[in-house]
């Protein structure tokens, strides 16, 4: 229900200025096509303000639908936000509009279309064009930001000097949207530097990982349940600070709160340049917790624990969440690597087995000789043989690169698991 | 939540905004639409009227309706009217001051 009526909510902002337009501005678009094009133009505009919602780190709302689940929404929403601006085009322009054109209209109408076709192909192919993450975030910002503002102009511009609503409208929609943005880049950051977590220890585990082990300073610490996840913030930049998500490693019961350990692979330049350089009485920025991937406040007999590389560390929270609960539920771990020095906590895993009901599959595509594991990559035939023939109360939990999770998602489904007992946390969206 | 109902949720939610795009076009072609036809004024003001009546039609009339921009041209109070609309051709469209100004006559005369 929830979730429901979040989306209700995203629904009416993209919905209403366009209800408030066709009653206000409807009776002059002289035939259809006309009328489609401004339609179209509305519902663009609001979609592109409304995308800055999606990404604003509403609590409430992660937890609806899961952090990752929002990211992947806000990606196809801005696919859908350029159709209806190329729709918006095709029915009203005669032809390509020129960013240089001598009238303001159209100039608005170039830079908006512009930015909006650069802000989804940079994000379609950042990796190809191979462009850093965290210049790409910045460009990112910048771009929706020109889109918004110049659909704003634009929109305005055709507004009639009595048409005080559709003003106002627009206005608070730019607004909105941008005070949004302010809020997640500067005011909240701010505030949170208030609440900073000095670094206790920055461990090595191998496998190109460290764990960052994180002390409250001054506060109470987080309050979190196993699996979800927080947005580390290393340097104080303000607008430009540079966030990461992390998933949290450790148990809730560590230290009541007050101590974190976030498990952080080198997979770009922050986590294999930054994160190693952190040195013991830093102070970084914590955001969270986030995300609806955990197993709390979800009725299982049994949890399927499903990791590739790095995926594993919310599976270590959960583990050690049910370790300090006494959680006695069977539990099994599937936690595939290349081989085993690239399998992070190994060790610690397999000593939780005399702690929980607990059976570790490691699932190495290849190993050394005579090591004890599974060969090769995952499969339903793989599963089949470590688990139970009903899982129809069993929960799943998998975490890893896309490829694998795509793979579990349908391995899931011919074992006949019920799709809402699978959930998957993605951040290779972009 | 799975990609696959994420990606489900967008493509009908997508398919849904087009089909209401379609509604909002069709429903603004019922509501009631306001005459079109603009009065002829004194000789003095024929040529500006006719070059404005010309100018509305190409460059105005397939979005906005002569009575939309009219109101208020006429009368006593009409002065702030006529300055608010001058400004807003100024910024709207791709006319030059002469052009502007021929429209206003035009939708002055469509006023009374």
């Amino acid at each position: 229900m929830r979730s429901v009526a979040w989306f209700s909510i995203f629904a009416a902002a993209v919905l209403g200025p366009l209800a408030l337009a066709t009653a206000i501005r409807g009776a002059n678009w002289r035939d259809f096509g006309a009328g489609f094009g401004a339609a179209c133009g509305w519902i663009a505009f609001a979609l592109f303000a409304a995308e800055f919602g999606l990404v604003t780190r509403v609590r409430a709302a992660a937890a609806a639908f899961g952090s990752d689940a929002l990211l992947l929404f806000h990606r196809a929403m801005a696919f859908v936000a350029l159709a209806f601006v190329l729709a918006h085009l095709a029915a009203l322009a005669p032809a390509v509009p020129s960013p240089f054109a001598a009238s303001a209209l159209e100039r608005s109408g170039a830079i908006a279309l512009w930015a909006a076709v650069i802000l989804v192909g940079t994000s379609l192919w950042r990796r190809r064009l191979r462009c850093p993450y965290e210049l790409w975030l910045v460009a990112h910002r910048a771009l929706a930001v020109t889109v918004v503002v110049a659909m704003a102009w634009h929109v305005w511009m055709l507004i009639a000097p009595g048409e005080t609503v559709l003003k106002v409208l627009v206005a608070a929609c730019a607004a909105l949207a941008l005070g949004a943005l302010l809020t997640q880049r500067l005011l909240r950051p701010l505030w949170l530097w208030k609440r900073p977590w000095e670094l206790v220890e920055n461990r090595d585990e191998g496998a190109s990982t460290r764990t960052l082990v994180l002390r409250a300073i001054g506060h109470q610490g987080l309050r979190f349940a196993p699996g979800q996840f927080v947005w580390i913030g290393t340097r104080r930049q303000g607008l430009f600070a540079q966030e990461h998500p992390i998933s949290i490693a450790s148990s809730p019961k560590l230290d009541g709160g007050r101590t974190l350990e976030l498990a952080i692979k080198a997979l770009g330049d922050w986590s294999s340049k930054t994160v190693p350089a952190l040195e013991p009485g830093a102070r970084v920025r914590i955001d969270g917790p986030f995300g609806a991937f955990t197993p709390d406040e979800r009725p299982a007999e049994r949890l399927v624990l499903v990791a590739g590389g790095i995926g594993v560390t919310p599976m270590r929270s959960m583990l050690l969440a049910m370790r300090d609960r006494g959680d006695r539920r069977p539990v099994t771990l599937f936690y595939a690597a290349h081989r085993r020095s690239r399998a992070m906590f190994a060790g610690e895993l397999e000593a939780l087995q005399q702690a929980l009901d607990l059976k570790v599959v490691f699932v190495f595509e290849a190993p050394e000789e005579g090591e004890r594991c599974e060969r090769g990559l995952l499969s339903t035939e793989l599963l089949r043989r470590h688990l139970p023939a009903d899982l129809r109360f069993t929960q799943f939990f998998v975490c890893g690169p896309a490829p694998m999770m795509d793979a579990m998602e349908r391995i899931a489904a011919e074992l006949g698991v019920p799709s809402d007992h699978v959930h998957t946390e993605r951040f290779d969206v972009v | 939540m799975r990609a696959a109902t994420v990606r489900l949720t967008a493509v009908v939610f997508a398919l849904a905004l087009m089909a209401l795009a379609a509604v909002a076009a069709w429903l603004a072609q019922h509501l009631d639409k306001a005459p079109r036809e603009a009065t002829d004024g004194a000789r003095a003001q024929a040529s500006s009227v006719r070059d404005g009546r010309a100018l509305y039609a190409r460059n105005c009339e397939r979005c906005h309706t002569t009575q939309e921009f009219a109101e208020g041209l006429h009368g006593p109070q009409s002065g702030a009217r006529v300055l608010e609309m001058l400004e807003f051709l100024e910024q709207h469209g791709d006319g030059d001051e002469l052009d502007d100004r021929a429209v206003l006559a035009f939708l002055v005369q469509a006023s009374r």
